[in-house]
């Protein structure tokens, strides 16, 4: 059998570059040469695996949110507003390829408890982070019981996921979401109050630095905590688990609700 | 095109595009910071010149191009400088023992072609970054990389070459689209 369709243009037909009437031919060939065809499912299988592998990796949610706010509706950019992320300095001291932004927020200098951040490239910076991790409050699965969604977590998690109460002080869980921040995967639990949602991030503490904070026996070690505006961010350590808690509650609320959650 | 509704469309296209832009950033530079900064520069430098834009022209390829320069002009002053890049693959998650053996063997099969596409000519990567993996027409693809359409189809076509030789084993292995089951998905959880 004398093949018409050379193995460009049947490149040209899996990138979907052909003409209709190109696309009937080689169709119509594919139909007579199952050599032909082979070749066709071969170039299609090769794309099919590059495309999942390459678009595996995601901009990292500090870019997201960095770029967000500088092109958002209310704000056009301008030199004040041109703040770029600096990784170079966040990532002074926190090992392994943590998401940009999850660096940022580990090593922050002014994380330990110190107080508001005011209007410094960090603190922006910071606040960006958190209304990005509270604005992401798409769930996976739906559930109230701890017990529950513990199970549903089971492999999908590279740790075993601590006990966490399911409700505490005003707060019930309403459901869990598995997170990516690049290579690390987090178990994302999401909490609802009276006065808004609150998220508590548990992933492996492993190659993470985290800022020196003070031992709160209650809720875990090197408890430090961060307010913004509108957003209150508590980090803490516990048994080799990092827990990273957003709300919108005031900072000695949220110290209670992580209390009534973990102690 | 009135000057807001550009703006409005730049907004889009860049939050709708930021991920790829961030892809083929690193897919150039192999490095994580350095491909963030730079999708950060290019967007700095597309907005300031947004005026500048042929509004009879697509918003996604003019900022793929001004990407790729900004990444070529990363590559050339780090060839006057020392720099050790980050590899991904080297951080020491060491979280196989904990995966699933699908999870596991799809990871293998990632880290597989990811090697495959690293040992490609910079110029037949971006191609495939592009085309292959974000599903640029060949039209936005010469475009975003200032290079005639047959530029881009024959280093397609060369870069596929070796990725198929590269991959033959996972190519072998792997039921083909006729067979009913889905290519593998390297992403299981999301």
């Amino acid at each position: 059998m004398t093949r018409t369709t050379p193995l460009s243009d049947l490149e040209k037909f899996i990138d979907g570059e052909c003409t209709p009437q190109e696309v009937k031919r080689i169709r119509a060939e594919l139909a007579r040469d199952p050599s032909l065809s082979e070749a066709a499912d071969r170039l299609d299988l090769l794309n099919r695996l590059l495309r999942s592998s390459g678009r595996d990796v995601e901009a990292s949610a500090a870019l997201r949110a960095t770029i967000a706010r500088r092109y958002s509706t209310e704000n056009t950019p301008s030199a004040s507003a041109r703040r770029r992320l600096n990784r170079r300095t966040f990532f002074a001291g926190a090992g392994g390829a943590l998401a940009a932004g999850f660096a940022a927020l580990i090593v922050v200098p002014r994380l330990s408890g110190i107080g508001d951040a005011g209007l410094d490239p960090v603190g922006t910076f910071f606040h960006d982070f958190e209304t990005y991790l509270l604005k992401d409050r798409a769930l996976d699965v739906t559930e109230t019981s701890m017990v529950q969604l513990a199970g549903w977590f089971g492999d999908r998690l590279p740790f075993a996921l601590p006990p966490v109460a399911s409700s505490g002080n005003s707060v019930k869980l309403i459901g869990g979401r598995l997170c990516w921040l690049m290579e690390r995967r987090l178990a994302s639990l999401s909490y609802e109050t009276d006065a808004g949602p609150v998220v508590l991030y548990i992933m492996d503490a492993n190659g993470i630095e985290t800022p020196p904070g003070r031992d709160a026996p209650d809720i875990g070690k090197a408890l430090s905590w961060h307010r913004s505006d509108d957003h209150t961010c508590l980090i803490w350590n516990s048994e080799q688990l990092l827990y990273v808690m957003v709300g919108t509650q005031e900072v000695h609320k949220m110290m209670s609700i992580a209390r009534s959650l973990v102690s | 095109m009135a000057r807001a509704d550009l703006q409005d469309e730049f907004k889009a296209v860049v939050m709708g595009e930021l991920s790829a832009l961030y892809r083929t950033a690193r897919r150039i530079l192999q490095d994580h910071d350095e491909a963030e900064d730079a999708v950060q520069e290019t967007l700095d430098k597309a907005w300031r010149n947004l005026n500048r834009f042929d509004h009879g022209s697509r918003l996604k390829p003019w900022l793929f191009k001004i990407l790729t320069n900004t990444c070529l002009d990363v590559l050339r002053v780090r060839l006057r400088h020392t720099h050790v890049a980050f590899d991904a693959h080297d951080q020491g998650f060491d979280d196989n023992q904990r995966l699933p053996d699908e999870l596991q063997a799809n990871r293998e099969l990632g880290w597989q072609i990811e090697n495959a596409i690293s040992r490609l000519s910079s110029d037949y990567q971006t191609v495939v970054q592009l085309v292959i993996i974000e599903q640029f027409s060949y039209d936005e693809a010469a475009i975003a990389l200032d290079v005639p359409v047959g530029t881009i189809r024959s280093r397609l076509s060369r870069a596929r070459a070796s990725l198929v030789a590269e991959l033959s084993g996972a190519l072998e292995r792997r039921p083909g689209p006729q067979s009913g089951r889905p290519a593998a998905r390297l992403r299981l959880i999301k």
